[in-house]
């Protein structure tokens, strides 16, 4: 169902669902655009590019604490009480996190990751004004798709916005509020949505890079393509899809944290042994693991094309180019990788 | 400049002083630039040159296993001579083409906070230098009148304030490690933050391992940064590192009348050690 | 919804000091209904934690013919070992698990077996063996070829005789040149060349073979000199494993996750992996 809903209806809606929800939305905090709760709904902001940090953060926090130990025995955290609603996400954020639902929620389902999901509702918002550094496009989402979100808030540019749910918990937020769409409103989101569509230039060919990277396992070129690369943990940390985490004790706590296969001492294990000792090894598996295991393992790549890797580099590394540049070449023996 | 860069870039690939050049590229159609790694003479057209060459490039020579020659403004080179005293780098190892700049711009085409009290236009250290055609603007009364305010402004609050100010600066941060992979001093094969017995920092992005990373790190470079803030440039949450490290500058300064990265004959000061120390443990 | 990263409180209820930095530890789980229904495999690993210290995988070292408690064997090398060493009988620490896969134990069965095992890596293969002793009408002949640096780093040193005197069972026993002391009488030379010089026929026989990296290589390639093809040989590998369930993402060889569809593989499942393991 479609509505159509005046801003300031809309905030209107955001702080009746204050009543019942956290309300996480984007805000600028200190010149960076990032979701926190909030408490007030002229914090929001309505018009941005996207957040610095991914809304993954919500779901698989930076730093989780899974138990406290009392008598050596593990005592789980209990999960947060209040149920969320995150405003405001892009359409790529949301598509990123139904791919770590196929890590998380697989046959061994983390409860931590699950209880979050279930808790949450997820209100996006279209891209009218996509950067040159996105490419949802190429990988199965868009400015305006509904794809993960319970509703779709697309701004007609006139203070008005389609408010489209994709989900009974959507629709039963939305229900009552505004009016029903008239063709003409349907007609002006088209417009929105094919001028947003329309600025995306750039169209990546990921079924290619699956078989170069398969092929190019071994290539030389890895050598040169990884020489700029700082090794820091910033596209790893700000990737929407990028999921993986160490676990340690800190004082009684055991923690879960985003780790990242940048950095030297990922795959080190105590006796000294490091599997991907390389740079270059260290470079290729970020690619492959996005564009070719992945992929392979679960039939869709890690990638919902937001752009931030790009954006973020602190060397300006245009992964595109990466992957656009691997030599196309046959197999090699012991080249499967 | 860009011709003469290319030319002498050209003539040091050519006469085999070099088997690399690390330079500036144009990144991918855009006004901002891109580190590159030229071994070939014909590929010498790659390189550029103008205000939006931010990049501390001698950050690579540390992993660097040919004979290079870097790309290097007047900041940067001052960590080439901060590699030498620390005999991470054999001066002939490298070759130095130093490039006059007046400042650089970051990706809002801001003038870089750091090259507003810029007193090394033109590189301290260089086996060729490109010369810019039109000097500098600035004179070095002014900058250092704009140097000392930086640091007096933080000092002028009180420790609590201080405190309070940090506190908040570190709880942002997310640990990425981007200010230690962007050092061009920060080398340690093992970092402080990868030693788990003692583990001396913790590990997850908390407020107390994060300002014990900070901390620690800032320390670690006393009297060695030579303030070309990559660390601040590159950090995705906007920490003011050179804040830090500004103040550790200008303590040892006060203290050992030294300022890094100017002489490599010079011995860094928390790496040297004298009879007369006033201090008793160092005796 | 079960917590998959939930620590199952554990007893310890025996230390047996193996070498100067190795031990051996005996552990009951304290929920009893676990402690009956705990089921695993020869080659599978567990995580093992110590609160407010950390998690680190071991393999089982015990076998499931013999119940009643599980065994790990540690070498004191990190923080978690570090603990784990000073840890005292009657103390509680944690285990979730079993994990992983296990040593092929359908494509074992009729066959002769050569176990090649060095150091501490004789501990997955101490799991299987008093498996296969136990059920002993369902393989054929076996040979044990151990070696350590030298005779003190030799470990389960009591049931290293027990093995040697079983029927069916030949025990070679090496040392690496310079580890032998006076009273040695076993072999002196490196375990890959104890290999080839026992000579085991490949003829409807399995190697499997556990130890430091640079040891399975050397044993990898005498094996496949010697004619055994690579689905014959097996062997286990070691990674860097934080979850045990393919989520971490630091195990990985290719697609392939250690700690899910490893750590047992044969070198035809190795070669297949590719360049990632191979380089």
């Amino acid at each position: 169902m479609k509505r159509l809903l005046k801003k300031d209806e809309l905030e209107k809606m955001v702080a009746d669902l204050m009543e019942n929800y956290d309300v996480i939305a984007p805000v600028l905090k200190e010149e960076l655009i990032a979701f926190q709760p909030i408490t007030r709904t002229d914090q929001i902001l309505w018009d941005y590019p996207n957040s610095l940090k991914p809304v993954k953060e919500f779901f698989l926090p930076p730093r989780e604490v899974l138990f406290r130990f009392k008598q050596g025995k593990a005592e789980p955290m209990s999960p947060a009480p209040k149920k969320r609603l995150i405003w405001g996400s892009r359409p790529c954020d949301a598509r990123s996190l139904l791919l770590l639902d196929k890590v998380f929620l697989d046959e061994t389902k983390d409860i931590y990751y699950f209880e979050k999901r279930e808790n949450t509702l997820l209100i996006g918002l279209s891209c009218s004004d996509p950067q040159e550094s996105c490419f949802c496009t190429s990988f199965g989402s868009g400015p305006h798709s509904k794809e993960g979100l319970d509703l779709l808030m697309t701004h007609l540019k006139d203070g008005t916005f389609v408010v489209e749910s994709n989900s009974p918990r959507g629709e039963e937020l939305v229900k009552g509020r505004g009016r029903v769409v008239n063709t003409k409103d349907e007609e002006r989101q088209e417009k929105v949505k094919e001028e947003a569509e329309g600025k995306i230039e750039r169209a990546l060919q990921p079924d290619s890079f699956l078989e170069k990277l398969v092929n190019g396992f071994g290539s030389p070129y890895w050598d040169k393509a990884c020489l700029q690369c700082i090794s820091c943990g910033i596209c790893r940390y700000l990737c929407p899809t990028c999921h993986c985490f160490d676990i340690a004790d800190e004082d009684s706590e055991r923690v879960r944290f985003w780790d990242a296969c940048s950095f030297p001492n990922f795959t080190k294990m105590t006796s000294g042994e490091n599997p991907r000792h390389t740079k270059r090894e260290r470079f290729k598996q970020w690619y492959n693991h996005k564009f070719n295991y992945f992929k392979q393992n679960h039939g869709v790549f890690l990638c919902v094309g937001c752009g931030r890797c790009l954006r973020s580099c602190p060397v300006k590394i245009d992964f595109r180019e990466v992957l656009d540049r691997i030599p196309a070449q046959t197999a090699s023996p012991g080249g499967k990788g | 400049m860009v011709e003469e860069l290319r030319k002498k870039a050209e003539e040091l690939l050519r006469s085999g002083k070099v088997e690399a050049i690390i330079g500036y590229q144009r990144s991918n159609g855009s006004a901002s630039t891109t580190p590159c790694f030229i071994e070939a003479e014909d590929e010498v057209t790659r390189l550029v040159w103008d205000e939006h060459c931010v990049y501390n490039l001698t950050l690579y020579l540390k992993e660097m296993k040919k004979k290079a020659g870097v790309v290097a403004k007047g900041c940067d080179a001052k960590a080439v001579v901060a590699l030498i005293q620390e005999n991470q780098i054999e001066r002939d190892q490298v070759q130095i083409i130093g490039v006059e700049c007046e400042r650089q711009l970051d990706g809002k085409g801001r003038v870089l906070e750091k090259c507003k009290t810029c007193q090394v236009h033109i590189p301290g250290i260089y086996d060729v230098l490109i010369r810019s055609k039109t000097p500098t603007s600035k004179t070095e009364k002014e900058e250092l009148a704009e140097e000392d305010d930086a640091v007096r402004e933080l000092e002028a609050k009180p420790v609590s304030e201080r405190w309070r100010f940090w506190q908040k600066q570190f709880e942002k941060c997310i640990r990425c490690y981007a200010c230690r992979q962007i050092c061009p001093l920060c080398y340690c094969p093992e970092c402080i933050t990868e030693k788990t017995m003692p583990q001396w920092i913790l590990p997850s992005p908390s407020l107390k391992g994060n300002t014990a990373w900070n901390v620690v790190r800032a320390f670690h470079l006393a009297g060695r940064c030579v303030d070309c803030g990559e660390c601040e440039r590159v950090c995705p949450v906007g920490i003011p590192l050179r804040k830090l490290n500004k103040k550790l500058e200008k303590e040892i300064k006060t203290m050992f009348d030294y300022v890094p990265g100017l002489d490599p004959e010079k011995k860094p000061p928390l790496t040297d050690f004298r009879m007369d120390d006033p201090e008793e443990f160092v005796r | 919804m079960e917590n998959i990263y939930l620590p199952h409180p554990a007893i310890i209820k025996e230390i047996i000091q193996e070498t100067k930095d190795v031990k051996t530890l005996t552990l009951t789980f304290e929920d009893e209904g676990l402690q009956k229904n705990f089921a695993y495999l020869p080659g599978q690993f567990v995580e093992f934690s110590i609160g407010g210290v950390g998690e680190a995988p071991f393999c089982l070292a015990s076998s499931p013919t013999r119940p009643g408690y599980i065994q790990c064997t540690t070498k004191k090398a990190g923080k978690v070992t570090q603990a784990i060493h000073d840890l005292e009988v009657g103390d509680r620490v944690g285990i979730r698990g079993p994990y992983g896969n296990s040593f092929l134990l359908e494509g074992l069965k009729g066959k002769n077996l050569v176990l090649v095992g060095g150091g501490i890596g004789l501990a997955p293969l101490r799991s299987l063996i008093q498996y296969v002793l136990d059920e002993k009408d369902d393989y054929g002949k076996i040979v044990i070829i151990y070696g350590a640096k030298t005779t003190e780093d030799l470990v389960y040193k009591k049931e290293l005789e027990e093995w040697g005197k079983s029927p069916g069972v030949e025990l070679v026993l090496t040392v690496d040149p310079g580890g032998e002391d006076k009273e040695w009488k076993g072999e002196i030379g490196l375990v890959p060349s104890i290999l080839e010089k026992v000579n085991p026929s490949p003829d409807k026989r399995m190697l499997i073979t556990c130890g430091p990296p640079i040891m399975i290589k050397f044993v990898l390639f005498t094996a496949a000199k010697m004619g055994y093809q690579p689905k014959q040989i097996v062997t286990t590998l070691e990674r860097k494993m934080k979850c045990g369930l393919g989520k971490c993402g630091r195990c990985n060889i290719g697609r392939t996750y250690i700690c899910q569809d490893g750590p047992v593989f044969t070198y035809k499942q190795l070669e297949d992996l590719g360049a990632d393991y191979l380089a």
